[in-house]
């Protein structure tokens, strides 16, 4: 019950902040100018393009935004408001976890579906620019994951907004590469799947990780 | 009389070793419908002590039961059966009161042909039914103070925990907040618990109190038997006895040496 009260708590301060119009809106505006100031992107097609970018773009965004809002709030004594009542701890970052990844998603997805867009207005034909484009987005969804938890991790660790961000690019990068990076490693032919199982398997041990740090900290 | 509050020799140990003692064997109890203050200088432990019994943190040893619930085995019941108000707590800001008071009741699952008139209750009581859907960041600290108070009422709770109600607003704002702790007591048979170094509210407002000092319970008792029990005639005076506090006279013998030695 607390769980979708604190997701659709999160969605509604995204709303109110303005941060869901910055996303869904700065997105897609910045890939297609990233397109317009590098045009030729040879035999690549836009929406690839954007898949591509997608996962260190929207990555980074998705773990500063939580990084910072979880060290604001903890610093702001924000969650003081939800330990003294009956909820419990692991669900305050699930919840928030969720509604940043969601965010993210439905950004990226926007701007997926302008470079869908754009490909099909200048002659592609969608068998060409769909070809590989939605196995990469589906990989990037899974470095969006990696990412997000990292950004979790962080944000409860981390002793100010400053060395949050400091921490997320230095290690956000790296860990979000372990599920593309890991299949190419061991050669394995099913490099999709795997990609995606790791993604999986990392966001799962990095999450783990955030909510044991936050129930062992005196906030 | 019924005991809401009792603690069995809790204690709360930090550092290697355990050598800060937050709290230490705090033996305690807490009647319903009393007004019990818990006094004592910065750092004594108070907070900590609050802070126990919401089952915010754990204990090192010992337990306490609030409502017959062990703070140890039933953490989210004690939290249904009390409301507290922390120190410094942070507030939803880009909420309205309404969306605010909203927001936390369905925390507490409070049932939704019953959370409307609620709140519409608590903002009439508080004073705020004016600025119902004004967003929080507007709202002064007084204002705040009032819909925190209130957010911690939203389930009707038995038992109220205040920590530092006062400390941090003007002279006005905390009398409407100490009015409102009166109101709450008397009106509404609330057991209140107030953790305070503001003594004039505690003497005013409670029944009992108690005083702790480096997280011994040192004293309790009504104000006049402690004032009895230290031959002193104000809280003050007492209160700086038990602690140990120094008075100003003392501060000021630095004034009178180099007088002499000049």
């Amino acid at each position: 019950m607390s769980l979708t009260l604190l997701f659709k708590d999160e969605l509604k301060g995204f709303y109110k902040s303005k941060i869901m119009i910055f996303l869904w809106v700065g997105l897609p505006v910045v890939v297609l100018l990233f397109h317009l100031i590098t045009l030729d992107t040879g035999p690549i097609p836009f929406s690839a393009l954007i898949a591509i970018l997608l996962a260190s773009l929207g990555g980074t965004l998705a773990s500063v935004m939580i990084t910072v809002s979880i060290v604001n709030e903890r610093k702001g004594h924000v969650y003081d408001l939800f330990f003294v009542r009956p909820v419990r701890r692991m669900d305050i970052l699930i919840a928030k976890y969720f509604a940043v990844y969601v965010c993210v998603t439905i950004a990226a997805l926007l701007a997926l579906t302008i470079g869908f867009a754009y490909d099909y207005g200048t002659g592609g034909a969608p068998e060409m620019f769909l070809e590989g484009t939605l196995e990469s987005f589906v990989i990037s969804l899974s470095m969006l994951a990696v990412y997000t938890a990292v950004g979790v991790l962080i944000g409860v660790a981390s002793p100010s907004v400053l060395v949050g961000v400091i921490l997320i690019i230095y290690g956000g990068n790296q860990l979000s590469a372990v599920p593309m990076l890991l299949p190419v490693v061991f050669g394995t032919s099913s490099y999709f799947p795997l990609a995606f199982i790791l993604g999986v398997v990392t966001t799962i041990i990095l999450l783990t990780l955030a909510i044991i740090v936050f129930n062992r900290k005196k906030l | 009389m019924k005991v809401l509050i009792q603690t069995d020799r809790l204690s709360k140990y930090y550092g290697k070793g355990g050598e800060i003692k937050a709290v230490d064997n705090l033996d305690l109890e807490v009647y319903e419908g009393e007004t019990f203050g818990l006094l004592g200088p910065n750092g004594a432990g108070k907070t900590t002590a609050i802070r126990l019994l919401n089952c915010i943190i754990k204990p090192t040893s010992g337990t306490a039961r609030v409502m017959g619930h062990d703070i140890l085995d039933d953490d989210l019941e004690v939290k249904r059966v009390t409301g507290l108000l922390t120190e410094s707590p942070g507030l939803y800001e880009k909420l309205s009161a309404y969306e605010f008071l909203e927001f936390m009741g369905a925390l507490y699952d409070v049932p939704e042909d019953i959370l409307p008139r609620r709140i519409e209750e608590l903002l009439k009581l508080f004073g705020l039914q004016k600025r119902r859907d004004y967003l929080l960041e507007g709202y002064s600290r007084g204002m705040k103070q009032r819909i925190l108070i209130a957010s911690a009422l939203i389930h009707d709770p038995p038992i109220l925990f205040l920590d530092e109600p006062t400390s941090t607003l003007d002279p006005r704002a905390a009398l409407m907040v100490k009015n409102l702790v009166r109101k709450l007591a008397e009106d509404a048979g609330k057991t209140i618990f107030i953790c305070s170094h503001i003594l004039p509210v505690v003497e005013e407002l409670c029944d009992r109190i108690g005083i702790i000092n480096k997280g011994r319970l040192v004293a309790l008792g009504t104000v006049d038997s402690i004032k009895k029990q230290t031959r002193k005639d104000t809280l003050e005076d007492a209160f700086i006895a038990i602690t140990g506090g120094v008075r100003k006279k003392e501060l000021l013998s630095w004034r009178e040496q180099r007088g002499t030695s000049a």
